[in-house]
């Protein structure tokens, strides 16, 4: 129908709308049909005709552009049963930003399902999901959709076929098993890419990290990319090996961080070194010193002492300075070796006490096994209860009824839940959404009854991953505890 | 009630539902928004409504299962 005819259309509505007749107004072809009945008649043809045209000839015209995107991957694990959906979504609502989400999400993975992709998808960015949705995150990252994943090993030939989340979950898991044999492909492949993923595949190289990767990590101190380059000095010095090529020299920034720290004899028979931070004498000192650490790396700045880093940190005087012990736990996550990493979570666990709050810092480098104890601690101590809430990369599903009720964590939920003071409260529904997502199912049902029997209604958002974890009991995973 | 079929978007973004089996065919209009998630799933079945210029998604089934859209 072209724009006259619509006009014409128009016209004859609002004649009929005024009460008139419009057989004259009709286009030739619709008097052909009308024209030989009566009056009444042929405006009831017009009728049934105009009502034809407007629902056919109105109706918007498909592009012939229109696109189709490839079929959403199924994935390799079972969808969450139906019933447990309900569940899932009010879960999902509670959690009030993408990384409690992606809590819940692991939470659900780790008792064997995926959620069903209406409640949730993975974004195109997505880093931090359970590794069985890798391919719905390339299915939002590819606009072709002409690769598949393949089923097959990752190689310098296929590493094309790879979308790029399969890819690097692929490389993961090579540098667990052969770390080698990863680091060759990077070697290959990275130059050719882009800097960002550039960063991202020597990033993989903190997987099973090892002095055979020294070289490779020595010759990006040519990358293009400045963050690439700085990349590979933290992970050199992780390894013990110093990046940089200013060591010594008067500009050298771990010369001018030492200068912030003070060392100091401790002990009557045995003198042992101790290092405390200095006192600033202004906010420029403060911010110099904070940008010194988040750059320096923890081998230049121990060799600055003479000593290695675990005496380094050995040594630190947790407590005298909060803001120097958390740039000290950072600066040990990000550069420390292994060896530093384990000796200061352990050590600061150990005496307990605030002080062990700074490994928080250290969890993406630390095993399961630390992370747990670092859980239980807080949980067991109860002063900082809320700190849990900052535990990053924690296992789902693992937290034992007795880790609750024998220390003094229990107790303080209960108050909290009990008493008047909202913020207690609001504090409360957080540590209970964590401890959601940490429980076993049978830990969750008994919290859900104590804190209900506490006064907290029993239908409260902030019991949904409770009721979640509780009601996924049947399908719990026989992961280690 | 429509037969198999899918989602599609044009230049726009806007959403057309679009018959399996006959490519060339029939596409009708989505109103509002349309999910992206659907653009990737197989639509066995659609309930919907038609207002005459636009449809109104009401619900599928899909082989992720019954899907709610209204």
């Amino acid at each position: 129908m072209n724009e006259g005819e619509q006009t014409g259309l128009a016209t004859m509505r609002d004649c009929w709308i005024t009460g008139g007749a419009t057989f004259d107004l009709a286009p030739t072809a619709w008097k052909t049909i009308a024209g030989r009945a009566s009056p009444d008649e042929q405006e009831r043809r017009l009728l049934a005709i105009a009502a034809q045209a407007l629902d056919v000839a109105l109706r918007p015209a498909a592009p012939k552009t229109l696109k189709r995107r490839p079929p959403l991957p199924r994935l390799a694990l079972p969808m969450l049963p139906e019933r447990l959906r309900p569940l899932l979504r009010a879960a999902l609502k509670h959690a009030a930003d993408a990384r409690r989400k992606t809590r819940v999400v692991t939470l659900v993975a780790s008792r064997g399902f995926v959620l069903h992709p209406m409640d949730w998808m993975p974004v195109a960015s997505d880093q931090n999901s359970p590794d069985v949705y890798a391919p719905w995150i390339d299915w939002q990252a590819s606009l072709d959709g002409e690769r598949h994943a393949p089923q097959e090993k990752l190689t310098a030939e296929n590493w094309d076929e790879f979308y790029p989340t399969a890819r690097r979950i692929a490389l993961a898991d090579m540098r667990r098993s052969e770390p080698a044999s990863a680091r060759i492909l990077v070697e290959a492949k990275a130059s050719g890419e882009p800097a960002e993923v550039r960063l991202a595949l020597v990033e993989l190289m903190r997987f099973g990290l090892n002095p055979e990767d020294a070289p490779f990590l020595k010759s990006l101190s040519a990358d293009r990319s400045g963050k690439v380059r700085e990349l590979a000095g933290r992970l050199l010095a992780r390894l013990g090996e110093d990046g940089r090529s200013n060591d010594g020299g008067p500009d050298d920034p771990a010369a001018e961080l030492a200068a912030f720290i003070s060392e100091g004899k401790s002990g009557f028979i045995r003198r042992r070194s101790i290092y405390t931070p200095a006192k600033l004498k202004s906010p420029a000192q403060e911010k110099r010193r904070a940008e010194l650490f988040e750059t320096c790396n923890l081998v230049d700045l121990a060799a600055r002492f003479g000593a290695t880093e675990p005496e380094f940190i050995g040594a630190w005087q947790f407590g005298a300075d909060n803001n120097a012990d958390i740039l000290i736990a950072r600066m040990v996550a990000a550069s420390g070796s292994d060896a530093a990493v384990t000796h200061m979570a352990d050590a600061l666990v150990a005496d307990g006490g605030k002080p062990a709050l700074f490994v928080l810092h250290l969890t993406p480098r630390l095993d399961s096994r630390r992370k747990r104890a670092l859980v239980r601690l807080i949980l067991k101590q109860a002063n900082y209860l809320n700190s849990i809430n900052l535990a990053e990369g924690i296992d789902a599903g693992w937290l034992e009824w007795d880790d609750l009720s024998n220390g003094s964590a229990l107790a303080a939920l209960r108050s909290s839940v009990a008493g008047n003071d909202d913020a207690m409260r609001r504090g409360a529904d957080d540590i209970l959404e964590t401890i959601g997502f940490l429980a076993t199912a049978i830990t969750a049902a008994k919290l859900i009854d104590e804190v209900v029997a506490a006064g907290m209604p029993p239908a409260a958002p902030s019991l949904s991953v409770l009721r979640l974890n509780a009601a996924l009991a049947e399908h719990q995973s026989k992961t280690d505890t | 009630m429509l037969p198999p079929g899918a989602i599609l978007v044009d230049d726009r973004g806007t959403g057309w539902w679009q018959a399996a089996d006959d490519p060339q065919g029939i596409a009708l209009p989505i109103s509002g928004a349309v999910n992206q998630t659907l653009l990737g799933l197989d639509l066995a079945a659609t309930a919907a409504l038609w207002n005459g210029a636009r449809l109104d998604l009401l619900a599928a089934q899909s082989g992720f299962g019954r899907l709610d859209l209204s």
